[in-house]
């Protein structure tokens, strides 16, 4: 019988510092059968390991079309992140997955998508922007708003420049706090939703599909926002982060009412999670 | 089918079925607490004699509440899940336990004599465990295990047991799903084989099962169970609970009255997690690394790289529940993990499995220090409702 609890070895291809807290590392199963075997969605996690250190549930930030390695954008925030963002390349991390349910991509081809994401929040929409924007043209226009604390907690600026390129796709971003040599926004992310053409009184948005992630009062404030600019609940997709220790419905932590985060989510329509009765 | 079994033939029984099977039975202590315990481990002192004077079976003459429940044999309290050693390359050997550290080796379990509430209860985790991504651990310890139930007559904490209003007890019904039942009679016990894997079982142990009249069984099981429904003298309305608890908290008046309910027991809970290690259907768990290179503290030998990972059961109620790495805890505010335990079990497993997984057991008031417990809880939300 299948042991859900054994992870993995994945060896670590590269290592990039992506702000002063935070990398994204690119993987590789060391197994071949076990890389051939895997394969993920776009929107679900990991169980990732530090043998000795624990494991935490760490989303994918890669696209599922690419078949040659995984990657994982970690910040260091706790006793395993903070070990786990001291390795480096050659490095061997312990992996097991995916779990969780994914974004929609094929229910989305040719519809207006609006990204909103806040700090490291843009790691779990990156592989699902990528999948978008390799496939640009089945859909419509693509604006992707994101927000960080300053600039330097601002992650895949590289990238972000890079999408901005692609035609018919914008990129917005602001900070909370400027620092010298921001000539940029400050403000909150909804703040850029005019310029991205949401607002309020401009009738409803039935061709366009909002994808959140960001820390749990952003979500909520940015999804009601949407709301108040006629975006229907159920086209606002949010993914949620949840303490987790087993990422198959057993543990019992990332119990939400009566759903469990790792397999009813993470990603929920706004329609189900206005009807939470518990905070998130 | 129905037999009969003599009370004087239970330990030779017991012993004859440890060759196929590692039975687990009540036994008192010399304190005076049923624990379930392991035929082989009784057995090793006394034979037969120390069985049958310890053995604490019989909802008449020796109701008994196993002072834990029942789910520990199959999820322990702490288990490996797997350990590690450092094979060099910064990768580790993982070894799976393969049921090595499970005291029944590799027979099926029998448990013998559980009383129909954790029988219950034993439904409700295995569905769980094992049904939407199988636990493997939880499926390893339970597989090919059977279990014997031994119905209450008396209920064994006259101040705390309410199976007959939750609908669990305090004798099984044909219908129901579960293999045999042994109810106490005479020096004896009816035994109600009710499936065709309780009559396999049965099957070549004439020794010990009589056959005993269907017709006149049949009557007289119905007349204990009115007995027994009867002696359950703690009522409570937990269908009543159930269907106030549906509402949403902020809607009506049950939004005035469960708000203070929670309050209240947050403010007068201490946080000890006594219900949820007592509960028979609380599944929660931890899992952590204990290892000689990056614990602080660890019994393991120093030497090669080496640990293992360990998973412990773990409750809603401890603020670290839900805390994130960040410090974000959703439920930092006691009151939400009040609310979290009740809700739970009234409100969202009816929604989930159809059914509340509260089997009113009553381990949770009689564990509890400070009183408080679901069947207080229940009496609570339904003040003013009518009988």
């Amino acid at each position: 019988m299948r042991n859900d609890y054994i992870p993995y070895p994945a060896r670590i291809v590269s290592a990039r510092d992506e702000t002063y807290d935070t990398k994204t590392f690119r993987l590789k199963f060391t197994e071949p059968s076990v890389a051939e075997d895997f394969n993920f969605k776009q929107g679900q996690f990991l169980e990732v390991s530090l043998l000795g250190r624990g494991e935490a549930p760490i989303s994918i930030c890669s696209s599922p079309l690419e078949r040659e390695y995984f990657e994982l954008n970690i910040r260091s925030v706790g006793s395993l992140t903070g070990a786990i963002c001291r390795l480096k390349e050659g490095d061997i991390l312990y992996v097991r997955g995916p779990y969780g349910n994914s974004f929609p991509f094929k229910e989305v081809k040719g519809r207006d998508l609006v990204f909103i994401a806040g700090g490291i929040g843009l790691a779990p929409l990156r592989g699902l922007i990528q999948m978008v924007l390799k496939n640009k043209k089945d859909f419509g226009n693509v604006s992707i708003l994101y927000g960080a604390k300053s600039p330097e907690d601002l992650c895949f600026r590289d990238e972000l420049e890079q999408w901005s390129e692609v035609e018919g796709t914008s990129v917005y971003q602001t900070v909370d706090r400027a620092s010298d040599g921001w000539n940029g926004r400050v403000g909150l992310v909804t703040e850029l939703y005019e310029a991205a053409g949401i607002e309020e009184g401009a009738g409803e948005m039935s061709n366009t599909t909002a994808f959140l992630c960001g820390p749990p009062v952003m979500i909520r404030f940015a999804a009601r926002k949407l709301k108040a600019c006629g975006f229907k609940p159920g086209n606002i997709y949010v993914t949620l982060e949840r303490y987790m220790k087993c990422g198959i419905g057993k543990c019992g932590h990332c119990n939400i009412g009566g759903v469990f985060v790792c397999v009813d989510g993470p990603v929920f329509s706004w329609e189900h999670v206005e009807g939470f009765t518990e905070d998130f | 089918m129905y037999y009969y079994l003599r009370r004087e033939k239970l330990a030779g029984l017991l012993l004859h079925l440890s060759k196929e099977w590692s039975v687990l039975a009540p036994f008192r202590n010399s304190y005076g607490d049923v624990t379930l315990e392991n035929l082989d481990s009784v057995a090793e002192n006394g034979r037969a004699e120390e069985i049958a004077s310890r053995l604490a079976l019989g909802g008449r003459t020796d109701s008994a509440q196993l002072l834990s429940p029942p789910k520990e044999v199959f999820f322990p309290q702490s288990e490996i899940l797997f350990q590690f050693s450092e094979k060099g390359n910064g990768e580790f050997a993982i070894e799976q336990p393969e049921g090595k550290d499970d005291p029944s080796g590799n027979k099926p379990k029998l448990l013998f004599g559980i009383k129909p509430c954790d029988y219950h209860a034993l439904l409700m985790t295995g569905r769980f465990f094992l049904e939407d991504n199988t636990d493997f651990y939880y499926s390893t310890r339970a597989n090919g295990s059977m279990v014997i139930i031994d119905s209450c007559i008396v209920p064994p904490e006259p101040e705390a047991c309410f199976c007959s209003s939750a609908g669990t007890g305090p004798l099984m019904k044909r219908g129901d799903e579960y293999d045999i039942q042994l109810v106490e009679e005479g020096n004896g016990f009816i035994v109600d084989v009710a499936s065709s894997r309780g009559e396999d079982f049965v099957s070549g142990l004439e020794n010990f099962f009589k056959i005993a009249d269907e017709k006149e069984t049949a009557r007289r099981l119905e007349e204990i169970r009115k007995e027994a429904v009867g002696n359950v003298e703690l009522k409570v309305d937990f269908k009543g609970a159930l269907e106030i608890m549906k509402e949403s908290p902020e809607e009506g008046e049950t939004g005035e009255r469960l708000p203070a309910i929670y309050r209240e027991i947050a403010d007068r809970c201490i946080y000890c997690g006594a219900c949820l290690y007592l509960c028979p259907t609380c599944t929660c768990f931890n899992v952590y690394d204990n290892s000689n290179f990056c614990s602080v503290l660890t019994l393991l030998e120093e030497g090669e790289r080496a640990g293992e990972r360990v998973r412990v059961w773990d409750g809603c109620v401890f603020s670290g529940y839900s805390r994130e790495a960040s410090g974000h805890n959703p439920r930092d505010d006691a009151y939400k993990r009040a609310e979290r335990r009740y809700e739970h079990k009234l409100r969202y497993d009816p929604v989930v499995y159809g059914r509340s997984t509260c089997v009113g057991c009553g381990r949770c008031l009689t564990g509890c220090p400070v009183d408080i417990g679901m069947l207080k809880f229940i009496e609570e939300v339904t003040v003013g409702n009518e009988e």
